[in-house]
């Protein structure tokens, strides 16, 4: 797949590049960047659903850890304290630690998982510098004259067309 | 976005990204020397390591806990000393990530990450002691809830105990997470830095991270749900830990205010422990661009802070057995603590983590990295001290005089105790020399805003808008 790319050294003149290009209604395929911008999520609306997914692991976390217990601790083995079960709010602390095991351990998983993270993956494209100070922004070739116009205008130190893996 | 307006600037001499990155990875690029220092150190720590984790570990374990100073009348010695005084350090780098992180502090940036590497090998070092402490390590299987059918029965939840080796171990997983996913994109930088083998090594490590904008959303979404919920983690595992000796019916253990105080007690031995290493790092790093003296300048605010606390804490405690009326809590409080045989250590707790720490009202201490690493290790000893009262004073004379006994350490104890300092210094110099000492990827996420022009221009702005308003 052919990509027009364009490299800025400077975050300024990438976030006035990006204002360009959403002006114009020029879609933006994918920015590397060598730290988090959160700027350009509200811009380019990047969303994930990892925090959602945390609550759906939470909420299943409690009621599972909560039935073990509950199962454990009052129909498998009932202790009788002055004629009650032993199910006391001591239970708490557990539902929260555990809770809490659950959810981180799932949450890796999941973030592994969805950027397919893994020892030795081969790495599709690379450009120097790109997670030391160079921001690369990828274009569609069909965009191409507009957006080589918007890259010089901005100010990118680098323009070139780039065939990527799918 | 969080923009800091008030605080100074957090990196000086206007770096760009590519200068964070070189002066973070400067003394890991091919050519640098490792210097001698570190060898030296790293030796040192080495030597206590295998003596104590070598020699003496293995000696508990073939003669057993008698090799200890523990006795009938004082059934914990050291080992629980050593546990809660490496787990209270090991508080500071989700106390710095977590917490800073929830308060906007953006300063926390050079210095998360040393304290996280210094939280898993703290937590390491306390986990050895729960381990040991048995006597039949072997047995240690029937704490974890691997099903009725063997002993015909399940384990207590009801245990503060339990719920101890479930929350270190969760507190342990969750930092090594936290500080690993953390690493993943410095990882990267020093991936596409290096050649050979370091790069097999570093492409393994990151696991073929590429910083694409979706992957930075993810990054991040998924370290604020870590670090959201590793910040309330902090306070109930060290609440867990207080509870092993609140519920017990022992005058000088038996407290309510024991969580908070455990709590507050951790997190200021951990930002001791903290200020010793980032000292450190910066003076032999020469990284004084990055944690300035405005960083040490806070960390030592915050400790002053603390200290206040852990001064009422005291005072109620002595309040507390006054008013109660109760005979024995008077004794232990009153007797031993204030003017027993245990005085030196109680007024050495008292003296160095209520009344040392605030010579940081000065500014002049503040600002001066000798009088922070000198008042830094004090507290560390005041910490350390507080947790001997805690553990050994109460129960040596508790409600039958008949019982009282005393206490006194072996060298088999000080042995351990010396081969976990060597495990942690090991570690924490394995850290410095291999991994990115600093969290490359944040530091540039403040970058530009808070390097001096931008401050200057940025206060400057604000100034102009309230006066046009």
């Amino acid at each position: 797949m052919k990509k027009l790319i364009g490299v800025y050294d400077d975050d300024v003149k990438l976030m006035n590049g990006i204002d360009r290009f959403v002006e114009n209604k020029v879609p933006v395929d994918d920015v590397i960047t060598p730290f988090v911008i959160e700027e350009l999520f509200e811009k380019l609306k990047v969303h994930s659903n990892i925090q959602f997914l945390g609550f759906v692991y939470g909420v299943m976390a409690l009621i599972g850890i909560f039935s073990g217990l509950y199962y454990t601790f009052v129909v498998d083995y009932p202790l009788n304290i002055g004629g009650k079960p032993s199910l006391s709010l001591t239970f708490v602390v557990l539902l929260f630690v555990g809770m809490v095991l659950t959810v981180v351990l799932l949450t890796t998983a999941t973030f592994f998982h969805q950027e397919r993270l893994q020892p030795f993956k081969k790495i599709k494209f690379e450009y120097p510098g790109m997670h030391d100070d160079k921001m690369v922004v990828f274009v569609g070739e069909s965009y191409k004259d507009k957006a080589e116009q918007i890259f010089k205008e901005t100010g990118a130190i680098d323009i070139q067309e780039v065939e990527i893996e799918a | 976005m969080y923009k800091k307006d008030v605080r100074g600037a957090l990196i000086l001499g206007n770096k760009s990204y590519g200068d964070i990155t070189k002066d973070i990875l400067r003394h890991q690029e091919p050519g640098a020397k490792t210097p001698l220092w570190w060898w030296v150190a790293f030796f040192v720590f080495f030597v206590l390591m295998s003596i104590g984790l070598g020699y003496y570990v293995p000696r508990t374990i073939v003669k057993g806990i008698g090799e200890w100073g523990n006795n009938n009348q004082v059934p914990w010695g050291w080992a629980i000393i050593n546990f809660v005084w490496w787990i209270g350090i090991g508080h500071a780098g989700t106390a710095f990530s977590i917490f800073l992180l929830v308060l906007r502090q953006k300063w926390r940036t050079s210095i998360n990450r040393a304290a996280e590497a210094m939280t898993i090998f703290a937590v390491m070092a306390a986990g050895l002691f729960p381990a040991i402490h048995v006597g039949r390590p072997w047995d240690e299987i029937f704490i974890f809830p691997y099903g009725p059918n063997t002993r015909g029965l399940w384990p207590n939840w009801n245990s503060p105990l339990l719920w101890d080796v479930i929350a270190i171990t969760t507190y342990l997983t969750t930092s090594a997470l936290f500080w690993y996913i953390g690493m993943i994109p410095d990882f990267a930088t020093i991936r596409d830095r290096s050649k050979g083998i370091k790069k097999k090594v570093f492409h393994a490590l990151s696991m073929g991270f590429v910083g694409h904008l979706k992957s930075w959303r993810r990054f991040e979404d998924a370290l604020i749900i870590m670090g959201g919920l590793a910040a309330p983690l902090v306070i109930s595992v060290h609440s867990i830990v207080s509870t092993d000796f609140s519920v017990a019916i022992l005058p000088g253990w038996h407290e309510t205010i024991f969580p908070p105080f455990f709590v507050v007690g951790a997190i200021f031995s951990g930002f001791a422990m903290v200020l010793t290493l980032m000292i450190i790092i910066r003076k032999v790093y020469k990284l004084h661009e990055y944690v300035t003296d405005d960083h040490l300048d806070a960390i030592a605010r915050i400790i002053m802070f603390v200290s206040l606390i852990m001064g009422s804490a005291y005072l109620i405690e002595q309040f507390i057995a006054y008013y109660s009326g109760s005979i024995y809590e008077r004794h232990v409080f009153h007797e031993l603590y204030l003017k027993g045989k245990y005085a030196d250590t109680y007024w050495g707790m008292v003296i160095f983590n209520a009344f040392v720490p605030q010579l940081f009202w000065f500014k002049k201490v503040r600002r001066s990295l000798v009088w922070l690493f000198v008042i830094s290790i004090i507290i560390n000893i005041g910490m350390w001290l507080e947790r001997y009262n805690i553990v050994v004073v109460p129960p040596s004379q508790d409600y039958l005089p008949a019982n009282w006994g005393e206490y006194k350490n072996t060298t088999v104890d000080l042995g351990i105790y010396l081969g976990t300092i060597g495990l942690f210094g090991v570690g924490v110099l394995a850290f410095m020399r291999w991994l990115p000492i600093m969290a490359m990827n944040e530091l540039k996420q403040q970058g530009k805003r808070q390097t001096e022009l931008t401050v200057e221009k940025n206060v400057y702005e604000i100034f102009e808008k309230k006066l046009l308003k």
